[in-house]
């Protein structure tokens, strides 16, 4: 986390999210999620949108709050804002997405231990002004719902044959179905690190 | 002693505020998640005994003397008023090889065979077990063929092999656990609950 004595203006912060330091990607944070939910796209954008929320939240409350919280309760305090807004929600998927709540099942509840959302209540929210925090927020959570997405698109291609449930492959294309279970999960995620790791290589040597 | 008064204000006030906002969240979103809840067995019931998607005005009720399980009580009930038992509907629940199962089992107006199942909640894998939610592949077996209904007098049977007998049902290939779970459920409480259901009528 690269803020030490300066600190970076709100575009920065966001910019920095999505890509050059991408949750998933780069700082591969929030792992559970990213290996569970992304066996297809419409529970992976649902995933994401839901994180990047309660990392709105959590980073509006740490922010405004930085100024009374002791470094013993801090966590306590973190914990209390995350949790709530976890709860609401799986309450709101519960209620008005109904289905995608039950596809989602335990990962929704499981938002509260998400790494990154405590990393960033930690390393930006507790120490950064109001625009910055939630800057980063947002840059944080659409990297997150980028790196989910690029996963999902492979896992759900693969295994299914199907985008957002549209038919893509050709007809007769045999899916792999092992794509939609742990080892496809890991197989892909390993594969999109490493393809993300060799163009930055190659967009540093170009520069360089 | 100040600072520590101070503290412990800052936890209790942040806890009172956002548990009163959870408390609202959850007054006004609670109902909404339980009629959810209710709509998506109701669906079920209609997909799964027979009849009951062409019915005019499909009605069902809740058996409350039974206990131990929810059982519906289907019907249609048509504007003229002549009212058809179309059968029975119960949900049970047991252990898959993921974790738990809840089925929607349906029983025939007699209560004496079975007409169908459908799963409300399975965490089988993807791609093998979860087939159970297969129609095709797994539920289309405890449909009635050439239109006898699978008896509840004797317990199911799950082979590997083609069936020769009614009471035989051919496992789901790669799945013969979660296939064997969704048929003890079965065998479990078809009996239990078509018992109690007799005694009621």
């Amino acid at each position: 986390m690269a803020d030490k004595s300066s600190e970076p203006s709100s575009l920065v912060r966001f910019i920095n999210g999505i890509l050059p330091e991408n949750p998933v990607l780069r700082l591969v944070l929030g792992i559970c999620p990213t290996l569970a939910v992304t066996a297809s796209m419409e529970g992976a954008i649902t995933m994401g949108l839901a994180a990047t929320f309660v990392l709105f939240c959590s980073n509006f409350f740490v922010s405004l709050l930085k100024r009374f919280l002791q470094p013993h309760l801090r966590i306590l305090v973190f914990t209390i804002i995350i949790a709530t807004f976890v709860t609401i929600v799986d309450m709101f998927l519960k209620a008005f997405m109904y289905d995608m709540s039950r596809t989602l099942g335990p990962y929704i509840p499981l938002i509260i231990v998400n790494c990154i959302i405590i990393a960033r209540a930690e390393a930006c929210a507790s120490k950064s002004r109001l625009l910055p925090s939630l800057a980063d927020a947002l840059g944080m959570g659409l990297g997150f719902t980028l790196a989910l997405c690029i996963l999902a698109s492979v896992r759900e291609i693969l295994a299914d044959g199907t985008w957002l449930n549209i038919p893509v492959m050709w007809e007769g294309f045999t899916t792999w179905t092992i794509m939609k279970l742990a080892p496809g999960a890991f197989l892909a995620f390993g594969l999109v690190v490493g393809a993300n790791n060799f163009i930055r290589r190659k967009l540093e040597e170009r520069k360089s | 002693m100040i600072n520590f008064i101070k503290q412990s204000a800052l936890v209790l006030v942040l806890a009172v505020v956002f548990g009163s906002g959870l408390a609202l969240m959850y007054a006004g979103t609670n109902p909404l998640y339980l009629a959810n809840q209710e709509k998506a067995t109701l669906d079920s019931i209609a997909k799964t005994i027979p009849g009951a998607d062409t019915a005019q005005n499909l009605q069902t009720s809740e058996v409350e003397s039974i206990e131990e399980y929810r059982v519906y009580r289907v019907f249609d009930s048509p504007e003229d008023g002549k009212e058809t038992l179309l059968g029975w509907a119960y949900v049970a629940k047991g252990k898959g090889f993921g974790g738990d199962i809840k089925l929607l089992v349906g029983l025939n107006a007699q209560a004496d065979a079975l007409v169908g199942i459908d799963v409300l909640e399975d965490v089988e894998t993807p791609g093998f077990g979860n087939y159970i939610n297969d129609e095709e592949r797994w539920k289309s077996k405890f449909r009635p063929r050439d239109g006898k209904a699978l008896s509840l007098d004797r317990n199911l049977v799950v082979i590997k092999t083609t069936p020769k007998k009614p009471y035989q049902i051919q496992a789901i290939t790669g799945a013969t656990i979660s296939s064997k779970a969704v048929v003890a459920i079965i065998n479990d409480t078809a009996g239990k609950v078509a018992a109690q259901i007799k005694q009621e009528d």
